[in-house]
């Protein structure tokens, strides 16, 4: 409608310039917002959000009370929103833009959204329904080989997204925004050594991004473009924030060494790109002048090494776990990212138990350790030797760790 | 200097070392795993040498479990938290059982300075120990290898020799269900569990193990030794007599006699 018309139509329409840059701003305020009722929100622009609310609705007292609340808090901000819940987020996106007709549930709903819910190009669009195909339902009743055949990969992959038989994954607005370095060839490289040496100028890049932010990465992932469509993608990790770039290409290296079928470049490589998907802080040192520091560094690239080599779960330290269950009582964790020791509980010298005789005809009995803990239990005569409860079969609101095992002696 | 059966022998030994460029005479070692056993260290003039390789080879197949014992304790006697690496099959813990933490914690040990290292087969346990052996700053590298090990070869064992040396690691050959064969180890050891004496009440007693030097490069072998762990002075001593058990009398170890023939 052009603006002449809608001001004939609306005397005093208040007229504003459409702003799209003002408009992402808002959105991302949105967004950051919508992190209220789970981590994993995204953009979905121009003017939507989806939400990952699988495991956060309870919190707020089931979906429903959360769309109320969603809603409530977006319309003192003036927002009229139009929300819809799906099995996934591709399919709850179609719900909330294309929804027309009510359906008894889910799959229903989702089935009696028209063919445009697909978001194909226009001809496509109008090719379906030319062929009779007007809504979800129709399409996914045909063999998905042929819906590939006639309309092309893409309405097939669309169509497995929107009914939940393929992944529609999100991509969250608060991922840390990580450091990442590529390079594009004219010629692509056909020699794997010769990528290798690429992707450590790479490497060399992103650590001086990551020395500008004080950072040091704990992942790094190289992925290979191939000039036929086809990519690689290998990554490492190491036990603490590096910037060590000789270290890094050994660890790429050592896994490249180890790959079961080896990097194939194929017709060449056309983009290689390193990321840096996790960062941690990391101070300047100078671990010369610490001494005792380089000894530590050695270790930890052994630990390093070995986990490249062998893969996390085959180098591992034990922790102790909080349990009186022996056989579950030591947590085999992986070196690199394993918690940071406690010191174990080494057992206590024993103390003299000591028998407190029985002064009433009950048959009950009184044990107590020794006077510097003045715990007296009273326990009953009847009962067996040792009782422990199984970690699997104990109440959220039991009793302490403590009290769970606490022997019971027989009088 | 070690003590050489000929003084021939010791100045080929000399000429050798200047020739491979040797820094230090074979013999020397920068420190002891000490055992804090009087006799049994002053036998073996220190303790068992780092910057070496040791054999333990277990007595029966059910001696395995102290020959892995008396190695660990070894390593773990000594102060600070150096980290102890231990690297074995993925099998291991099928034929020999898992490392138990809280049963390391009661021995008076500190689990938390265990590294365990899995390697999927003895090809790759090798190359993982030769890493291991290189990086310095640990208390010893344990390696338990089960039966037969075709890639431990003399050249295999030689550099990890060499490798031990040059960064001062000590490393601990766990050979379980192996038979002893030459190799380049500075010592050689079957371990065998002892009768241990048993506390009041007829509670289990001390761990306590019977060792014999089966080979040792700077002296003569076959001494024979039964020592007891107190976890609690953290050091190895004399088995309690018992009445019950009659004690092996514990030879004495060889005296080194060479130097004293020439």
């Amino acid at each position: 409608m052009p603006l002449a018309d809608a001001r004939a139509r609306v005397p005093g329409l208040l007229v504003v310039q459409h702003d799209p840059v003002a408009d992402a701003a808002w959105l991302d305020r949105l967004a950051l917002g919508c992190n209220r009722y789970t981590p994993l929100v995204a953009i979905d622009a121009p003017d939507g959000l989806i939400l990952d609310i699988a495991g956060a609705g309870h919190l707020l007292g089931g979906e429903a009370a959360l769309i109320d609340d969603l809603e409530a808090r977006l319309a003192r901000l003036g927002m009229t929103v139009r929300p819809a819940l799906g099995p996934t987020a591709d399919a709850a996106r179609a719900l909330a833009r294309y929804q027309t007709r009510p359906a008894p549930d889910e799959a229903q709903a989702v089935r009696r959204l028209p063919v445009a819910a697909l978001e194909l190009d226009p001809e496509a669009t109008t090719a379906l329904v030319r062929a009779g195909l007007k809504t979800i339902g129709d399409l996914a009743s045909r063999p998905m080989a042929n819906i590939a055949a006639r309309f092309g990969a893409d309405a097939a992959n669309a169509l497995r997204r929107i009914l939940g038989d393929a992944p529609s994954p999100l991509d969250p607005r608060i991922a840390p925004p990580p450091v990442t370095a590529e390079r594009r060839f004219a010629e692509p490289l056909g020699s794997t050594a010769h990528a290798t040496k690429v992707l450590a100028e790479l490497v060399g890049e992103a650590m001086v991004e990551l020395g500008e932010r004080g950072k040091g990465g704990r992942h790094f992932r190289a992925t290979f473009f191939r000039s036929d469509g086809l990519a690689r993608s290998i990554a490492i990790e190491t036990g603490h924030p590096t910037r060590d770039t000789a270290l890094v290409m050994r660890l790429f290296a050592e896994r490249m060494d180890g790959l079961a079928d080896p990097l194939d470049p194929g017709f060449g490589f056309d983009m290689i790109r390193l990321a840096v998907p996790r960062l941690e802080a990391l101070g300047a040192t100078q671990l010369k002048l610490e001494g005792g520091a380089v000894r530590d560094a050695k270790m930890d690239e052994l630990v390093d090494r070995m986990t490249t080599r062998l893969g996390r779960g085959r180098v591992r330290r034990l922790i102790a776990a909080d349990t009186h269950i022996p056989e579950q009582a030591q947590l085999a964790l992986p070196a690199i990212d394993a918690p940071p020791p406690e010191p174990w509980q080494a057992p206590e010298p024993g103390e003299p138990l000591q028998r407190v005789p029985s002064t009433s005809s009950t048959r009950r009995s009184r044990s107590r350790w020794s006077p510097k803990s003045p715990t007296v239990r009273r326990t009953s005569s009847a009962g067996g030797g040792r009782r422990m409860r199984c970690a699997a079969t104990k109440a959220p609101n039991a009793s302490p760790p403590n009290g769970g095992a606490a022997a019971t002696m027989a009088g | 200097m070690p003590h050489e059966s000929h003084p021939h022998i010791a100045g080929l030994r000399r000429r050798l070392a200047r020739i491979t460029g040797e820094a230090a005479p074979r013999g020397t070692a920068a420190g002891w795993l000490a055992s804090g056993h009087a006799g049994f260290d002053a036998a073996l003039r220190g303790g068992l040498a780092t910057g070496r390789v040791h054999e333990f080879f277990a007595a029966d197949a059910l001696d395995a479990t102290s020959a892995a014992a008396f190695a660990a304790l070894l390593a773990l006697r000594t102060p600070g938290p150096a980290p102890l690496v231990w690297l074995r099959t993925a099998d291991a813990a099928r034929r020999g059982g898992h490392i138990y933490a809280p049963g390391i914690a009661e021995l008076g040990g500190d689990p938390d300075r265990l590294l365990l290292i899995e390697a999927p087969d003895p090809k790759l346990l090798l190359a993982c120990a030769n890493d291991a052996i290189r990086c310095a700053g640990s208390a010893a590298v344990i390696v338990e290898s089960w039966g037969r090990w075709p890639a431990l070869d003399l050249t295999a064992g030689r550099r990890l020799a060499l490798g031990a040396r040059d960064a001062g690691t000590t490393l601990l050959m766990l050979r379980l269900a192996a038979a002893p064969s030459p190799s380049v180890a500075e010592t050689r050891w079957s371990v065998a569990a002892a009768p241990s004496r048993a506390l009041e009440a007829n509670a289990p007693g001390a761990p306590a193990f019977d060792l014999e030097l089966l080979r040792w490069r700077g002296g003569a072998a076959g001494g024979r030794w039964q020592l007891e762990w107190h976890h609690d002075e953290n050091a190895f001593g004399d088995p309690a007599l018992s009445g019950a058990v009659l004690p092996v009398a514990a030879r004495r170890a060889a005296l080194p006699h060479g130097a004293a023939a020439a």
